[in-house]
């Protein structure tokens, strides 16, 4: 690299312009503007008032806030277990699995609804977990049961999103887990072969220690999740469920969205912001793991 | 490396298989649902297969609801977002290549800024950004959205530094400006990189949703994702006039995943790149 530093610049500040403009426009001045925002309480006439930090108490009063957190931190623990758990038992099978055809088959095809949008994902289950017609409530009705509102019962809108979320990233974090796994040196299972190691030996001895610096890995891309669940419960949600389930992003968009209340939105957004940035800056110092471990 | 097969590995397959079915059960629960007519569609009973084949939900789908407009929409936004930011980010990234270059330490900043603030955080700042910049209901707030990313400029990079600095010093020796430099020999070597990339920002791209659901409200510039809520949401009400039958809705699923078919089978060989790339938006 060091014979490269005598030379002029000209064309690299012009190929480093777009990139400089749009961080400035859209994540640099977005906060501003949302710091400024959230300082504000509208005027009738247009126009808005500084009203300090008015906004900021408002939402730490509004009961509604706190129900969405309650129902964040519900609905992001099922997620982050079982996307932590499953992909696990998943990935380690596949390991195990003596098939290479199977074995590929099966990650590409539970690897495939990681690129489907919530809103397909949505659309498939709410036609295969329908109350008439649908899928399961045919098996349901086929073994003599009345049939489940699964997306309209509060009873089961909860582990229903949780275990949707699941059939969606199972895959993906498999991939992860499995990627892991992969570059592991087969001549340490050689040895232990040799050594007259059994198969549940390995597993055990081998192949879950190896790979619990990746759980960690695999918690952090879920926990950064967590507080910015959005998508998943906007096309789920009904008017019998939104208590259950909305959560804090859900409930930013319908203030400043639906009511337009930017103010009140915005210090609701910069709390969760905050909160969540310092929790994950927590967990990556307190784990010692960081997403750019990967690139 | 075994050579017998136990009956773990029995258990093991069995498990596979059950993965496999409850992943491809309701895909293909859908799939036999669009191409049901409508009378089947309206039957009870378990479809995994078209009960009387028909394309009467396509048609629906495409013509009356007037999916059309939506699908090329999204195509346009796809395309033009995907190259854009692909072309963005790897000419920041190939900046940074350059230790002393003024602006370099000013990148990783706003990169690591960008990074570390989700964009769920400032979705209603940046609705208001869009909103002074004149943006909303246009496709330019779409395209733009999302058009540097700090964990693509970083994953370039890493496929930047493996160019050997001898093949960019002799491009330079005979009189090869940066730019050049950057078209002819970086991004030729630098090529599986781009590919993740453009892959994962199609499918991104495509599969947008709080961009689009924030910054457009006219009917004629939105996009498939939205277009396919406005009919999934439809079947839990119990009035109206049109009501939009199962095998309509499920052709309108199968018209929300179709570019993504097409990319499928090139996304299988940049899985675990896109554990990088994925992990922006979740």
């Amino acid at each position: 690299m060091g014979k490269l530093r005598f030379r002029k610049y000209g064309q690299l500040y012009l190929m480093a312009v777009p990139t400089i403009i749009y961080f400035l426009v859209f994540s640099v001045y977005p906060i501003i503007q949302g710091l400024y925002t959230s300082t504000q309480k509208p005027r009738l006439l247009g126009g808005g008032v500084y009203v300090g930090l008015a906004n900021y108490r408002e939402v730490l009063k509004d009961r509604t806030f706190w129900q969405a957190l309650n129902n964040t931190l519900i609905l992001s623990g099922g997620m982050i277990a079982l996307g932590v758990v499953i992909p696990f038992i998943v990935a380690i099978a596949l390991h195990e699995l003596p098939f290479p055809p199977l074995r590929k088959l099966t990650q590409t095809v539970i690897y495939t609804p990681h690129l489907f949008s919530w809103v397909v994902v949505a659309g498939i289950w709410i036609q295969v977990l329908s109350p008439d017609r649908g899928l399961v409530n045919e098996l349901v009705k086929l073994f003599g049961g009345k049939p489940i509102h699964f997306l309209a019962d509060t009873r089961w809108i909860r582990p229903m999103i949780i275990l949707l979320n699941s059939w969606k990233s199972t895959g993906y974090n498999a991939v992860i887990y499995y990627a892991a796994l992969s570059s592991l040196d087969p001549q340490i299972y050689e040895a232990a072969t040799v050594d007259g190691a059994t198969r549940w030996q390995k597993i055990t001895k081998l192949t879950i220690p190896l790979l619990m610096p990746t759980v960690g890995v695999v918690f952090m891309l879920s926990a950064v999740g967590a507080l910015r669940i959005f998508d998943q419960v906007f096309v789920l949600r009904n008017v019998a469920t939104t208590r259950t389930i909305n959560v804090l992003m859900t409930y930013v968009y319908d203030l400043g969205m639906v009511q337009f209340r930017l103010g009140h939105a915005t210090a609701a957004s910069f709390l969760v912001a905050a909160v969540g940035i310092l929790t994950i800056g927590f967990l990556r110092r307190s784990m010692r793991v960081d997403q750019t471990d990967m690139a | 490396m075994r050579t017998r097969v136990t009956f773990a590995d029995w258990i093991l397959s069995a498990i596979m298989v059950i993965l496999v079915l409850v992943t491809v059960i309701p895909l293909l629960n859908a799939l036999a649902l669009s191409f049901s007519s409508n009378m089947a569609a309206v039957q009870p009973g378990v479809h995994l297969w078209p009960k009387e084949f028909s394309t009467i939900g396509y048609q629906t789908a495409w013509r009356k609801l007037q999916f059309w407009r939506p699908f090329f929409n999204s195509i346009y936004v796809t395309a033009v977002g995907s190259f854009l930011h692909m072309a963005v980010c790897a000419m920041a990234a190939y900046c940074l290549m350059y230790g002393d270059f003024p602006l370099r330490k000013p990148i990783i900043w706003l990169m690591l800024l960008s990074m570390t603030v989700p964009g769920e955080a400032i979705m209603l700042p940046l609705y208001i950004v869009n909103r002074q910049l004149g943006l909303l209901n246009t496709f330019t707030s779409l395209i733009v959205a999302g058009m540097a990313s700090g964990f693509t400029i970083l994953l370039l990079l890493n496929y930047f530094r493996t160019v050997p600095v001898s093949l960019m010093e002799a491009a330079r020796l005979d009189g090869a400006g940066d730019f050049t430099i950057f078209t002819k020999v970086v991004l030729p070597v630098s090529k599986p990189g781009l590919a993740a990339v453009g892959l994962f920002q199609i499918v991104g791209r495509w599969n947008q949703f709080r961009e689009p659901l924030l910054y457009i409200t006219n009917k004629a510039k939105t996009t498939i994702q939205i277009a396919l809520r406005e009919v999934t949401m439809l079947s839990d009400a119990t009035s109206g006039t049109d009501v939009v039958l199962a095998n309509t809705r499920m052709a309108g699923v199968v018209i929300g995943v179709s570019i993504l078919i097409i990319v499928f089978p090139f996304i299988q060989k940049h899985f675990v790149q896109g554990i990088v790339l994925g992990a922006t938006k979740e």
